[in-house]
This record gives structure tokens, C-alpha cells and sequence, in this order.
């Protein structure tokens, strides 16, 4: 599923050029898991052509009810109901404009979880937001669907490998039971 | 034999003619926790049943004390090794048998197997509940005469299952195989090829590869079933269809027997139920850092699971424990090493090996729904248990296990159900030793570095690069820095059927072992609701992956070749078996027993240490 982040005053005025763009990219991208910042020169530029695909927007108002929480809270069982649905569409956009992040946070987790069991994925989403948190939606979307890579090295992963190696030999000395174990294991905190 | 039961023997036969009755007390072994049965703790034989029932020539077999008669045959330290096959009446009756011994189903086993056609059995006692001789194993051959309150009596009719394939001269040898290297599986049958047997024949189920070196020596049987997965159980019920001895020893291609395998079946005795050889694994090439390996377990708890699912046959009219869909809590009821000495309906003979009569097997063949490592060998013990099968060892002798999987020989110890139960974690002293070991995983470092390739190039996008030198599979801290460097680079949707597929080839082809099903599911959980870091989870917070480092914390995890397995003859070997075969029979009561003294152990160790070819 390719991901898009687009702010919501573009989406306003460019709604039919970012659909068809999207739409152009499911074509000439592979499907896999990039997320893709959708800017105004790019929307500018692009030549519309014919929508082929089926697309669904949802206003994230309708799964947000209102309660004493800031912002609302996310309506589990409709963000459910959605997605065992939601490989009949192309294109998902969920316009989230207007909402505090933790809002939208907590509306792409339950989407993650909703679309965990389905077998299929629609192949574009697009989330609409304010243009002030259009890089911090983008990163957070970046991870909500797709394990991403984080190279680990340095001086972190050393201290990991040094603590397995040292666990691993008490054990290997002392086994996982008896007083000198335990001693070895609360000195070393392991 | 004893002096004592000797002398005890002639009186009883001498008596005999004299007396209509014959009362046989049976005496627990002092250490098991059934404990004694003395006239404290236990109601007696109310002598009444034997005079007032008008039965005569009776034999009355009891663990009760017997109040106002003589007893005229003791039989003492009775564990679950002891065989009764020498008991011959015209009427048996068991009193309270069945609720004062963990044991009475092997005793019963035993005796009903031993006594002639038309022989009456009858269990009494102050309340009968469900008698063994109502299970389908027994059905057709007892038929019952009379129940009451207190007492049922039943006529064998005809002989039993087991009792069509009399006989110890004839085995059927099969071993399930794969297209893997065979080396190891050369080691195997050459061992079977020794044996003193005299009538045999060696069964594959499968095609061995081609470095394969008794093709003229054996028959080769199923070649018609797939794999993956590796449908274990449809290929031992073809070995047992495909036999044509009666007698059936079922193995894996680790198993070595022992030289002496002939003697020690002879000495258990014949019409023997689902039999097993107890087994260890020496971790080094000295015989001196012994694991119990994968032979005779036991579960506590799995009757209490109360959650169960369909079998992959979708029989919906019964459910099992065992069914895949429940793995996960089936794995949690955990299982330990049982003690050959002791006995529980829930005790098991792992997978690896069976003695059994061929048509026992094909009265009770293994369920074909399920595959290997999916507990198939507990679904059949358990069945076989419910029908009135019990599972349990010869301890006459032991095998050697040529390779072991960490996920079960692990560094820390095992868990074994000493004499005196219950379970704890055991360790050989001598598992510090800094001594050469022997590859902790069946796996050459070439295929250990093809599967790391192989699982990097599926999951890490290609505009990364992944460098895999060779010490990734040699040294530990460079294996585990390059699966670390892998993990932190992958990239996948977090989609059910794409992380399960991930984790299936993580433990296939990074891990090279086993990951417990209870373990999986809590990786998924963490992954999709925890969000929790990859590389901490799959690697750091892995016990398995623990373990492999514990097992070889410099290097040594992976194999040069299969011979690696294999150890030389050599005078310090010959010394060390000595050495262990002496501390194996101190600690007898908690890791390994075997009927006889220190020489037997120390002889049973050189018998089935696998030697390397000069």
C-alpha cells in the first residue's frame, strides 16, 4: 500500500489532481511500502487525465464522537466495520483536517488493527491534515502500516551485544537456577 | 532374581495345592510419592470376597494389607519398569488396584496380556468407577460377566491385539526420511545392520539423498508423500502398514541404538505396550557433558486445558487439544522429562522413537491432521492412553542421540521429574567445562549463510546492502551482530498473513530452531499493539536466541560437516564413559535409570556411542 500526506489547503483546492495523481503513481510505482509527501509544485504540475480507479473518502468526524477527551475520541467499531471493507476501494483518503494528532494517531492505529486481519490492502492512502503537522503525520504514517528500516549500530547495538554475550555465559557457568546464578545476576543487573 | 523372591516363588507353587485362593501383595517402591500402603493408611482386603463369592482357584492381587491371612507372594519395589508377565489363574481379581497406583494400568496392562483365554477378570474395591478393561483396546477380547457396586468381573475371550505379533525374533526397523545430507542416516542403519536381530528389515519412508550408502539394505516406502510440511505421522503409519515383522521399532534418523538392543527387549519381555528407550545427547566429544534428550516426557497440566479446537479434517463432532488452532495453549500446560520409574496417564514417549507391536500401531496409528513438531507424538500417546495404551520405557539399556536442537538440550538444564517427583531443572556438573563441543544446530555453515542471505534478500529492500561475511556464522558475536544488522533493516506490512510468513522464515532461516508457539503469538502482539522495536524483540529478548549464544558463546553454533557429530575412539573417551556411566548411576534417581549397576550404565554408554569412521 503506498502512502500519501497531503495538507488539507491543498487538498481543497487540488483535490482532482492529487486523486489522479495517486491514482498514476499506483501505476508506475511498485506496491510497496513508501510514504509520499504530496507538495503544491508537484500537484501544479501534473497533467489530469482520466480517474480509473474507485476511490472512498472518509471524513474523520464520522468516526470521531464527541466526549470529554480534547478532540474526541475514535470510534473503534466503525474504524472496524471500514476496514473489513476497505479492499473494495483503490484509493482511501481519510481527511483528518482539523484534528489534534493525537486524534489521528489514535484513528491510524485502529486502522492498522482493522486492516491486520484483512487479506487484502487497498493499493493508495492518503491522509489529509493540517499543513502544520503535514512532517510529523507523514513520519508517524511512514511506521503505522509497514515495519520500516532504522539501521542500529554504534555504540547502542555494542552495548546490546555485550549484555546478551554476558548474560549468555552466567548462564552458560552457572545455569539459570542456584545461588551463584543469582548472585551473578543481581551484580550485573542482568 | 532375589534369594528372597525365589524362596517366596517355591513356597507359593508349594502352598498352592493346598489353598483354593492365592494372595498376592504388591509393595510400592519406597521412593515413589504413592508412598506405602500399610494397614494405617489403607482399609484391608475384606478376606470375605474371596470365600463368600463362591470363586475358587483365585489369584488376588492387592497393594492392601491382608488381615487374618497369610500372603503368599510379596512382589516389592514395584516402580513402572516392573513387569508382571510370569501371573498365570483361572481368576484374577485386582482389589482397589485402580485407586491405590498411579502404576495399576501397566500392572493391569501386563497380566491381562499374560493370562491365558478364558481367564475371568474382576476389579473390586469399595467404590469402581471406570474400569480400564472398558477401553476400546480391550473391547473385543473381554467380554464383561457381572457388575455391581463393587465389584465387575469380565472373561477374556480371545487373545489381545498385542498378542497376535508374539514374539521378539522378527523387527521391522523404519525410519521416517528426508532428501537431506545422510551422513548421519548412514551412522543409523550401519548401527541397525550390526544388531544381532534375527530377522529384520530396514524401512525409509522417503528418499534418502545420494550420498546414501545401503540402498541394497533397504526398502524404501512412501515415496509419495510431500513435504513441506513434513507429514511425520502419515509416513511412521506407513512404516507400520509396510512392515512385515511383527515387531515395530520406529526412529529417527538421530537415533542410535545401542549394540545390546537385542538383550534389552528380550529382557523387557514380549506383549509390551508403546515402549520407548531412554536417550541422551553428549554435548562434547568425550562422553562427559550428558543432556537427557527427547526420549519420555510428561505433562501435568494439558488435561486441564479447557480450550480445544477442530483438527484440519474439520471433524466437527469431536474437538481436541491438539488441533492447530490451540497450539499456543496446548504449549503452555508445559512438558517435562519423565522418569522411567514413574507413571501418570499424561506420560509420553516423544516422537523419536517406539517400540511397539506392528498391530498395536495399526490400531492406534498416529493422526494424520497433524505434521512434525505440531505435538503430534502427545496426541497420540493421549489417545493411545484413552483407549488403554499406556506409554512407557524399557530400561534395560539407552540410545545416544547423534544431534540435539537447542529448544530442547538446553545449556541451562532440563527439567526432569526425579523419582520423588516433581520436576526440576537439572544440569550436569560438568556443562562448564570448557570443552570442544559438538555443533549446537544440525546445519553446515554454508546453509546457515545461504539462509541468512536468503531472508535478507526477501525482506530487506534492495536499495540497502547487507554485508555477510563468513564469521556471521562462525563466531556467536558476529552472528548476532549481523541478524541484528538484517532485522533493523527489513521492511514489511504489518498485515496478519505477512508477519506470521516473516517470523515462520526468521526462525527457519536466521534462527535455524524451533520458536514456541506461545512465543510467536506474543511477537505478533507485541509487534502490532506494543509497536515494539524488531531487533529488541525477535533478537535480545529471544530466549532461544539466549540459549543458542549460552550453548556456544564463542562460536561453533553450526556444523563444518555431519561428521562433526561423530567422535573418535579414543582412550580418554573410553575413561570419561567410565566417569559419567558411574555418575549417571549416582544420580539414577533424578536423571537417568537403567535396571542394573554402575557397570550396566558405563556398558550401555560405550554401546551406543557413535563413533567417527577410521
Amino acid at each position: 500500500m503506498l502512502n500519501f500526506v497531503l495538507s488539507s489547503q491543498l487538498w481543497v483546492s487540488h483535490q482532482r489532481e492529487t486523486l489522479e495523481m495517486i491514482d498514476d503513481a499506483c501505476d508506475s510505482h511498485e506496491l510497496d511500502a513508501r510514504t509520499i509527501l504530496l507538495d503544491g509544485i508537484n500537484l501544479k504540475r501534473f497533467n489530469c487525465k482520466q480517474l480509473s480507479r474507485i476511490h472512498q473518502t472518509i471524513d474523520l468526524r464520522s468516526w470521531v464522537t464527541e466526549g470529554v477527551v480534547e478532540g474526541g475520541i475514535v470510534d473503534s467499531k466503525g474504524v472496524r466495520r471500514f476496514c473489513s471493507g476497505a479492499s473494495s476501494f483503490d484509493i482511501v483518503v481519510l481527511n483528518a483536517s482539523g484534528f489534534p494528532l493525537e486524534v489521528i494517531v489514535s484513528a491510524l492505529n485502529n486502522l492498522r488493527i482493522g486492516l491486520y486481519t484483512e487479506a487484502d490492502w487497498p493499493l493508495a492512502f492518503l491522509l489529509v491534515v493540517d499543513g502544520a503537522s503535514v512532517y510529523e503525520s507523514a513520519s508517524i504514517l511512514s511506521e503505522c502500516f509497514y515495519i520500516q528500516p532504522h539501521r542500529v549500530r554504534g555504540k547502542a547495538l555494542d552495548d546490546l551485544i555485550k549484555r546478551m554475550m554476558w548474560k549468555a555465559r552466567i548462564l552458560r557457568f552457572f545455569g539459570r537456577e542456584g545461588i551463584a546464578s543469582r548472585v551473578w545476576r543481581r551484580i550485573n543487573l542482568v | 532374581m532375589s534369594l528372597l523372591s525365589f524362596l517366596e516363588r517355591r513356597t507359593t507353587s508349594f502352598w498352592r495345592h493346598f489353598r483354593p485362593h492365592m494372595i498376592i501383595r504388591l509393595l510400592h517402591h519406597r521412593a515413589l510419592a504413592s508412598g506405602p500402603i500399610s494397614k494405617k493408611s489403607a482399609m484391608p482386603v475384606p478376606l470375605e470376597i474371596l470365600t463368600d463369592s463362591g470363586w475358587d482357584d483365585t489369584t488376588l492381587i492387592t497393594f492392601r494389607p491382608i488381615v487374618g491371612r497369610r500372603v503368599d507372594r510379596y512382589i516389592r519395589n514395584i516402580t513402572a519398569v516392573t513387569r508382571f508377565l510370569d501371573i498365570a489363574a483361572k481368576h484374577v481379581v485386582f482389589y482397589g488396584l485402580e485407586g491405590d497406583s498411579e502404576l495399576a494400568p501397566l500392572i493391569i496392562w501386563d497380566i491381562v496380556h499374560s493370562v491365558a483365554v478364558g481367564t475371568k477378570i474382576t476389579f473390586a474395591s469399595e467404590v469402581i468407577t471406570e474400569c480400564l478393561l472398558e477401553k476400546s483396546y480391550y473391547h473385543d477380547s473381554m467380554e464383561l460377566l457381572e457388575k455391581s457396586d463393587n465389584c465387575i468381573t469380565f472373561e477374556k475371550k480371545s487373545p489381545l491385539i498385542c498378542e497376535s505379533d508374539s514374539g521378539l525374533d522378527a523387527w521391522t526397523f523404519g525410519i521416517p526420511v528426508g532428501p537431506e545430507d545422510a551422513t548421519l542416516l548412514n551412522v543409523v542403519v550401519k548401527r541397525i545392520l550390526e544388531l544381532n536381530v534375527p530377522r529384520k528389515e530396514i524401512l525409509l519412508c522417503g528418499r534418502p539423498a545420494e550420498n546414501f550408502l545401503y540402498f541394497d539394505e533397504v526398502r524404501i516406502v512412501g515415496e509419495d508423500i510431500t513435504a513441506p510440511p513434513v507429514k511425520i505421522c502419515a509416513k511412521k503409519n506407513r512404516l507400520a502398514v509396510e512392515a512385515q515383522f511383527p515387531n515395530l521399532c520406529i526412529i529417527h534418523d538421530r537415533i542410535f541404538l545401542p549394540k545390546d538392543f537385542m538383550a534389552a527387549v528380550k529382557r523387557f519381555g514380549d506383549r509390551y505396550p508403546i515402549v520407548t528407550f531412554q536417550s541422551v545427547f553428549f554435548d562434547d566429544y568425550l562422553n562427559l557433558i550428558p543432556r537427557r534428550y527427547s526420549d519420555y516426557g510428561i505433562s501435568f497440566n494439558i488435561m486441564d486445558t479447557s480450550v480445544s479446537g477442530f483438527m484440519r479434517d474439520n471433524d466437527t463432532r469431536t474437538s481436541s487439544k491438539f488441533a492447530p488452532s490451540v497450539f499456543p495453549i496446548t504449549e503452555r500446560s508445559g512438558f517435562y522429562a519423565g522418569n522411567a520409574r514413574r507413571y501418570l496417564t499424561t506420560a509420553y514417549a516423544t516422537g523419536s522413537m517406539y517400540l511397539c507391536k506392528r498391530s498395536l500401531w495399526k490400531f492406534c496409528p498416529q493422526n494424520e491432521n497433524l505434521n512434525w513438531i505440531e505435538f503430534e507424538d502427545l496426541e497420540h500417546a493421549y489417545r493411545a492412553s484413552d483407549a488403554g495404551i499406556p506409554s512407557r520405557v524399557n530400561p534395560h539399556t539407552l540410545t545416544q542421540s547423534l544431534i540435539s536442537r537447542p529448544l530442547l538440550g538446553r545449556a541451562t538444564g532440563t527439567y526432569i521429574e526425579p523419582l520423588r517427583g516433581p520436576p526440576s531443572r537439572i544440569r550436569a556438573w560438568t556443562e562448564w567445562l570448557p570443552l570442544k563441543r559438538k555443533p549446537a544446530i544440525k546445519m553446515t555453515h554454508a546453509d546457515a549463510l545461504r539462509g541468512l542471505k536468503k531472508f535478507a534478500d526477501k525482506y530487506v529492500p534492495s536499495d540497502r546492502s547487507i554485508l555477510l561475511p563468513s564469521s556471521s556464522v562462525i563466531k556467536s558475536e558476529q552472528r548476532i551482530r549481523a541478524i541484528a544488522d538484517i532485522l533493523s533493516q527489513i521492511q514489511f506490512p504489518l498485515r496478519e498473513n505477512a508477519l506470521r510468513e516473516v517470523i515462520n522464515d526468521y526462525q527457519k532461516w536466521v534462527v535455524a530452531d524451533q520458536l514456541p508457539y506461545g512465543w510467536i503469538e506474543y511477537a505478533c502482539h507485541q509487534i502490532l499493539i506494543e509497536r515494539k522495536d524488531l531487533v529488541q524483540l525477535l533478537l535480545f529478548d529471544n530466549d532461544i536466541m539466549l540459549n543458542h549464544i549460552a550453548a556456544r558463546p564463542t562460536g561453533g553454533t553450526f556444523a563444518f560437516s555431519m561428521q562433526d557429530y561423530l567422535v573418535k575412539r579414543t582412550v580418554f573417551l573410553i575413561f570419561f564413559s567410565f566417569f559419567t556411566g558411574l555418575y549417571l548411576f549416582l544420580a539414577r534417581k533424578k536423571f537417568i535409570y537403567l535396571a542394573g549397576g554402575p557397570l550396566k550404565y558405563i556398558a550401555s554408554l560405550i554401546n551406543s556411542t557413535p563413533y567417527r569412521n577410521r
